[in-house]
């Protein structure tokens, strides 16, 4: 043993022996202890998943009419795996050879032949158009581009780029630029395309161009132009990286005729497939596109929680954004199907394993009435387009003039319901879309397109709002009612007539009847159904208080406008409705909480003038400040004298001096600020209950919840839910009424709407077959028209104001001077150099929420920089009511309301049109609804074909 | 020159091992060039050829007396000089892989390392066999590493490390076969490790990236890991018994690099398990035992050395090369001896185990 270890060469071999069984174990830990995991590794980058689109639920209207459905669309692919390396060139010139000819849209090289048949970098193009769009003409590079920015939304240069780049987010501004490296977002895509091909970020489109053909080896014998095409399919191939096992798009979306011609071909194009894929349609266009909605990618945070997150749903998957598509979305979307595959080490298909079918999505069937549908959005659009120009509207059942021209009549809904299941049958709003436009993406144009013209303006048209859901306004007089209903629950008697006087006199307003008005008459004697049908303020006001303002004495029931709240609640008014879609609601009106907003109104008044009218100690103590401000709107409930109110306010530290320029002291000023600006507003008073009786004042109520509302007057007092889902349907309870047969004086009042010698809508349905009961309603809206460009119209109007401020200089109530635009401009633009800093000092303090809350307030923006400007300058002479003069009123809300036929009613409709200006003027809508969903017969002399068949006899 | 007798003493276990070896790896080339889709690829037809060429010089090594050689070792340690500076003469010379160790000579490339491997065997051991047993101070330690010198010079000049190894670990081998004391192989190995820090600080980017590399393995970034990483799933996934010949997924589908060159071991243990892998260690270890044998038992002290030069050459090889797939050495291209694509190496291998049984068939002088 001694003697063999001793010798050079056993010794080396006991080492070798270690050493080999050093390997052994070496491997046998490898295969055997973690061998497993080994193994699963091995398995799972070998086998990839590839979602399989499950097919979309349809959605049919009520007699299975399909409104949603899919429709396949055919997409080219390359499936790398399948295509023969040496047919890539041919097959790529011939097939794009194809996809030219036919005019369909397909992948593209980045390095294009111009106008002039030079190259060009589709990136650089991109950059150029941008600069153009935001007139950065000069821009050479991305600093200088966004240092012209900088410069002209005066961001102040001190701030880091990523400051300035939020500033620029707060006004609306995203440049496509990565501060970061202060490069074009397509100059980086640019670089990483150059990069990929290991070029220089400065090659020439033409180098570029030459150096990727010689890296691809294409031949001479392909011209530049079938060159582009191999190189752009080359390109796609290399962008797809490892995952070559999954097909590559190359035409999306093209029609069928070249679908055919591309499978036909098939055997010259190896490699090339046509996929069908299920694309959303919608065969009738626009028709109900508010209630079905449209399709969107997956975007907002909470979308990717819930879908992405939540359900699994692939980031490139589309749902519903709006509508049924997205109330439906989980039970319209189905199961996506999922095929294993084996993949190679480059990402190429090997093999299919397996595949689990995908199961499609459930199908919907609306409430909806196709028909009837159609007849709302065609009657819809037609009587907005006439009203614009003071036209005729022609029907069957009589035509229809306007008399009174409104340019700005330009949306509007129409909905109609079932009045015995609650479903809709009809809901329809102009302007509207094509939701198609949304089912593969909607391209920038077309969405610009679907935009408010006048986005300061909310009245403007909203192709995209479901008006009939989303619009909450004064019912006006379809109101009345509900006013109506709760007097007779209350004991009055409908056929008890008292004098109508035209116009009630309150201690500090008047409330004329519209008759007054109008005409300076009154409607005399008149009981509830005679009020109902000439729409009679004067008796609402007077039921609503309960009391004969006339012969000035209460009448013989009790009411309040609790009571009167209480039944509009009852019949569903400011509630969701029960549809399947997004709707608003926002309550009926709160006495006590518009007492309390007025008070809340009141006290931030107070703080705003508190340096002017309080002694220093007061206003530069907060806590102190606030007990006087609270204990002052206490004061509202009692709303005391005017003495009174000067005694008290004069020992609670008002500054015992004059006002500037005048006689009166500060501490009367200040009484009658709160006196008559506050106090005399604040309190509930019968004139507020008054406003409440003719559906003005703090109403607000969507189109359908009015059609739920009429549809319980029409069927005797029950409340259905609104459905659109069939299934839905029916869900209905009885209105809790003393005495349900007081809704057929309401019907009596309303059918004489139609029928009587001075019914309101009377001319509309003097030929109508069936008999309607209806009621209209004009609705004011408040303020003006905010212009497109609000300085523009402010520079246009100096010289008005300027006379204004003379005439005000002549009566000695002004002392400044006149407004000179050049003193303005340079006011305005201290002014905004001022408050960027004050945003830039948040932004450097990292107050980010106060930026937001002040730009969200306009402190930034142009317009209202220029009215406050024009308020410093003034010395607050220009008040906003001056300011706003020569903008244009809104005309008013029209409301009709109907429901027929009148002794078995069927239908009940309401019609709402933004600026219609008087409420018959949306009754053609209704009556043209009724017809269509009453079938009734055209009247002999309108009937062509009844003429045609009459003549054909003889 | 070969007289028949001597048959008797020809080694065959040894012969039927490398032949064994062969075979397997011709199997496994076959399966890392995707045998069943793709049918006899070049890779095997070459590598078959090669072996019987390597069959062919074999018997020329076996008739050649090794002592003739030995005798003419100036001139054979000028001729592997002279190849090694064949690679610089234009048109002839080629990179391969940023090395410059390859000459193109027509039909086939050859790296003229490996047969200068071989060269310097021959010659280094009749550097030795006068120092045998006398290398046992520094200056006649320093003067037995000033023989390599140029060697390991050249080779690392291309630059190829592997290889410059693999004459290091020759150099090393015979030496303490030579008897140079352990005290020395124990100072030198510690003043090595010592001299790490140091050294690492005058190498090139490229090694110390290797070195990163290899302390780091679970980056795959650094180069060399992610092949490591890829064959380590290999050979582990086989498992104990393997997914079947020409079954095994990494390889089929590419996920294994250079799989019939530096990676053919996980080849075959994916497809053979451990099962197989054992068996190819077990079938080195009996080549080399077979060696150790010859070299014990050779007629004189040069065939001993020479044997020790050719032990050492295919045992670095083989630890590198299989300890490499299993992520305990660092990466260094070196191929696995007679298994590795390559017809070259190959042949040299084989050359070498002709020189081992040409010493075998010579020993009978000592008889007791």
């Amino acid at each position: 043993m001694n003697e063999f270890i001793k010798n050079r060469n056993n010794q080396l071999f006991v080492i070798t022996a270690a050493i080999f069984i050093f390997l052994l174990f070496r491997l046998a830990s490898l295969t055997i202890v973690e061998g497993a995991e080994y193994a699963e590794i091995s398995e799972n980058v070998r086998i990839k998943e590839l979602p399989v689109t499950a097919w979309r639920g349809e959605i049919t209207d009520r007699n299975g009419v399909l409104l949603a459905g899919n429709m396949p669309s055919f997409t080219v692919k390359l499936i790398i795996s399948e295509m023969p390396k040496e047919n890539l060139e041919n097959t790529a010139v011939d097939l794009m050879a194809i996809l030219d000819q036919k005019g369909e849209e397909h992948i593209v090289f980045p390095i294009g032949l111009g106008e002039n048949g030079e190259f060009e970098f589709s990136y650089d193009l991109e950059v150029a158009e941008w600069l153009d769009s935001n007139r950065l003409y000069d821009a050479k590079d991305a600093q200088t581009a966004f240092d012209m920015l900088r410069m002209r939304e005066e961001i102040d240069e001190a701030l880091s780029v990523y400051e300035a780049q939020n500033l620029l987010a707060y006004k609306g501004i995203t440049p496509p630029i990565s501060v970061k490296s202060m490069k074009f977002l397509a100059q980086m895509k640019k670089e990483e395309f150059l990069k990929s091909y290991g070029l220089d970020n400065d090659s020439s489109a033409e180098n570029a161009y030459d150096a990727i053909r010689e890296y691809y080896e294409i031949g001479n014998e392909y011209s530049i132009s079938k060159s582009l095409d191999i190189l752009a399919v080359r390109n796609a191939i290399k962008n797809q990286g490892y995952r070559k096992y999954q097909p590559i798009t190359l035409a999306d979306n093209i029609s069928e005729e070249t679908a055919i011609l591309i499978e036909e071909k098939g055997m010259h194009l190896p490699g090339i497939d046509v996929q069908i894929e299920p694309i959303r349609y919608y065969p009738e266009g626009k028709l109900a596109a508010h209630v079905l909605g449209y399709l969107g990618k997956i975007s907002t945070t909470s979308e990717i929680e819930r879908y992405i997150g939540g359900m699994g749903y692939s980031p490139n998957a589309f749902i519903g954004k709006t509508g049924i598509e997205k109330s439906y979305e989980t039970e319209l979307k189905g199961e996506d199907g999922l095929k294993k595959v084996e993949v190679d080490v480059y990402g190429q298909l090997i093999s299919e394993i397996s595949e689990e079918k995908p199961v499609p999505g459930e199908n919907i069937v609306l409430t909806i009435d196709s028909g009837l549908q159609k007849t709302a959005e065609d009657a819809l659009e037609k009587v907005l387009k006439r009203i614009q120009v003071k036209g005729v509207y022609e029907s069957p059942w009589g035509d229809y003039a306007f008399g009174e021209q409104s340019p700005n009549a330009d949306s509007g809904a129409a909905v109609a319901v079932d009045v015995n299941t609650g479903e809709i049958l009809a809901m329809a709003n102009f302007p509207s879309y094509d939701p198609n436009l949304f089912t593969t993406g909607i391209n920038q144009n077309d969405w610009n397109r679907l935009q408010p013209e006048n986005a300061r303006n909310p009245l403007a048209a909203r192709p995209m709002y479901n008006i009939a859901a989303l619009t909450a306004v004064q019912p006006g007089s379809t109101f009345k009612m509900i006013t109506g209903l709760a007097a007779l629950e209350q004991g009055l008697d409908p056929y008890k007539s008292i004098y109508s006087n035209g116009r009630i006199e309150l201690s500090d307003r008047d409330f004329g009847c519209w008759i007054w008005n109008d005409y300076r008459a009154k409607h005399g004697l008149t009981n509830l159904i005679k009020a109902i049908e000439v729409s009679c303020n004067y008796y609402f006001y007077s039921i609503s208080a309960g009391y004969d303002y006339y012969r000035d004495k209460p009448m013989d029931f009790e009411m309040d406008v609790e009571t009167m709240l209480d039944y509009a609640k009852k019949f569903g008014l400011g509630e969701n409705t029960g549809i399947e879609i997004e709707e608003a609601a926002y309550g009926i009106p709160d006495p006590e909480k518009e007492v309390a907003n007025k008070k809340y109104y009141l006290k931030l008044k107070l703080k705003s003038v508190a340096e002017d009218y309080f002694i220093q100690s007061i206003y530069e103590d907060e806590d102190k400040l606030n007990e006087i401000v609270d204990k002052i709107a206490e004061w509202a409930d009692e709303n005391p004298s005017r003495g009174e109110i000067i005694r008290r306010l004069s020992q609670i530290g008002v500054r015992d001096e004059k006002v500037e320029n005048s006689r009166i002291s500060k501490v009367e000023a200040l009484a009658d600020l709160v006196k008559y600006s506050y106090f005399n507003q604040i309190a509930w008073d019968v004139g507020d209950t008054f406003n409440l009786a003719i559906g003005q004042g703090g109403h607000t109520y969507t189109a359908i919840q009015m059609a739920r509302y009429i549809s319980a007057i029409a069927n005797g007092g029950t409340l259905y839910d609104l459905a659109l889902d069939k299934e839905n349907s029916g869900n209905g309870k009885a209105i809790d009424l003393k005495d349900s047969n007081n809704l057929s004086y309401i019907r009596e009042g309303m059918l004489e709407v139609t029928q009587g010698d001075e019914g309101t809508a009377r001319t509309l349905f003097a030929d109508f077959p069936v008999k309607v009961g209806a009621k209209t309603g004009t609705a004011q809206k408040q303020g003006k028209i905010p212009p497109v460009d609000e300085v523009v119209y402010l520079k246009d109007h100096l010289k008005d104001y300027n006379s204004y401020l003379q005439r005000l200089s002549a009566s000695g109530k002004y002392e400044g001077g006149q407004i000179e635009l050049s003193a303005m401009e340079s006011l305005v633009n201290d002014i905004t150099i001022e408050r960027n800093e004050d945003i830039t000092a948040f932004e450097k303090a990292g107050q980010t929420d106060k930026i937001a809350e002040r730009v969200r307030d306009g402190y930034l923006d142009e317009g209202a920089i220029w009215r406050y400007a024009l308020d410093e300058y003034t010395k607050g002479a220009l008040d906003n009511e001056e300011i706003d003069r020569y903008k244009d009123d809104y005309k008013s809300f029209a409301w009709f309301v109907a429901f027929a036929p009148y002794d078995d009613p069927q239908i009940a409709v309401t019609v709402l049109l933004f600026q219609g200006a008087h409420g018959g003027y949306a009754a053609p809508v209704a009556r043209d609804i009724i017809a269509e969903y009453l079938d009734l017969d055209l009247p002999v002399s309108e009937n062509p074909d009844a003429l045609d068949n009459v003549t054909g006899t003889e | 020159m070969l007289e028949r007798k001597m048959l008797k003493h020809f080694d065959w276990t040894l012969f039927v091992t490398m032949v064994l070896i062969v075979a397997l790896g011709i199997i496994m080339i076959a399966s890392a060039t995707h045998y069943a889709e793709n049918g006899l690829t070049r890779q095997i037809k070459i590598q078959a050829v090669a072996f019987f060429l390597g069959l062919a010089i074999m018997v020329l090594m076996l008739v050649i007396d090794y002592n003739y050689l030995g005798d003419l070792y100036k001139v054979v340690y000028a001729l592997s000089i002279f190849m090694l500076l064949l690679v610089y003469i234009p048109g002839l010379g080629v990179v391969r892989s940023g090395a410059r160790s390859w000459i193109d000579i027509g039909p086939i490339d050859i790296q003229t390392s490996e047969l200068a491997k071989i060269g310097f065997i021959l010659s280094y051991g009749k550097f030795l066999e006068s120092r045998y047993g006398k290398i046992d101070n520094i200056v006649e330690i320093a003067v037995s590493l000033l023989f390599p010198l140029p060697f390991i010079f050249l080779v690392l000049l291309q630059p190829d490390l592997g290889t410059a190894l693999v004459f290091v670990v020759i150099t090393l081998g015979m030496l303490f076969i030579a008897g140079m004391p352990w005290k020395y192989f124990i100072g030198g190995g510690a003043l090595g490790i010592a001299m790490i820090p140091v050294a690492y600080r005058f190498m090139g980017d490229h090694q110390k990236r290797r070195i990163d590399a290899f302390l780091n393995p679970s980056n795959t970034d650094l180069p060399g890991n992610y092949h490591v990483r890829q064959s380590k799933i290999t050979i582990g996934s086989g498992q104990f018994s393997g997914k079947g010949l020409f079954m095994g997924t990494q390889t089929r589908y590419d996920f294994l690099p250079v799989q019939e060159t530096d990676f053919i071991f996980a080849v075959l243990v994916e497809e053979l398990g451990f099962v197989g892998g054992a068996c190819l260690i077990l079938l080195y270890f009996l080549l080399l035992h077979r060696m150790f044998s010859v070299g014990k038992n050779s007629k004189d002290i040069y065939g001993t050395l020479v044997v020790s030069g050719i032990i050492s050459m295919f045992l670095y090889q083989i630890i590198q090369n299989i300890g490499m797939t299993m992520g305990v050495m660092p990466v260094t291209g070196v191929t696995l001896p007679f298994m590795s694509y390559g017809g070259s190496s190959l042949i040299i291998s084989m050359v070498a185990i002709g020189l081992v049984l040409g010493i075998s068939v010579r020993r009978q002088k000592i008889k007791f």
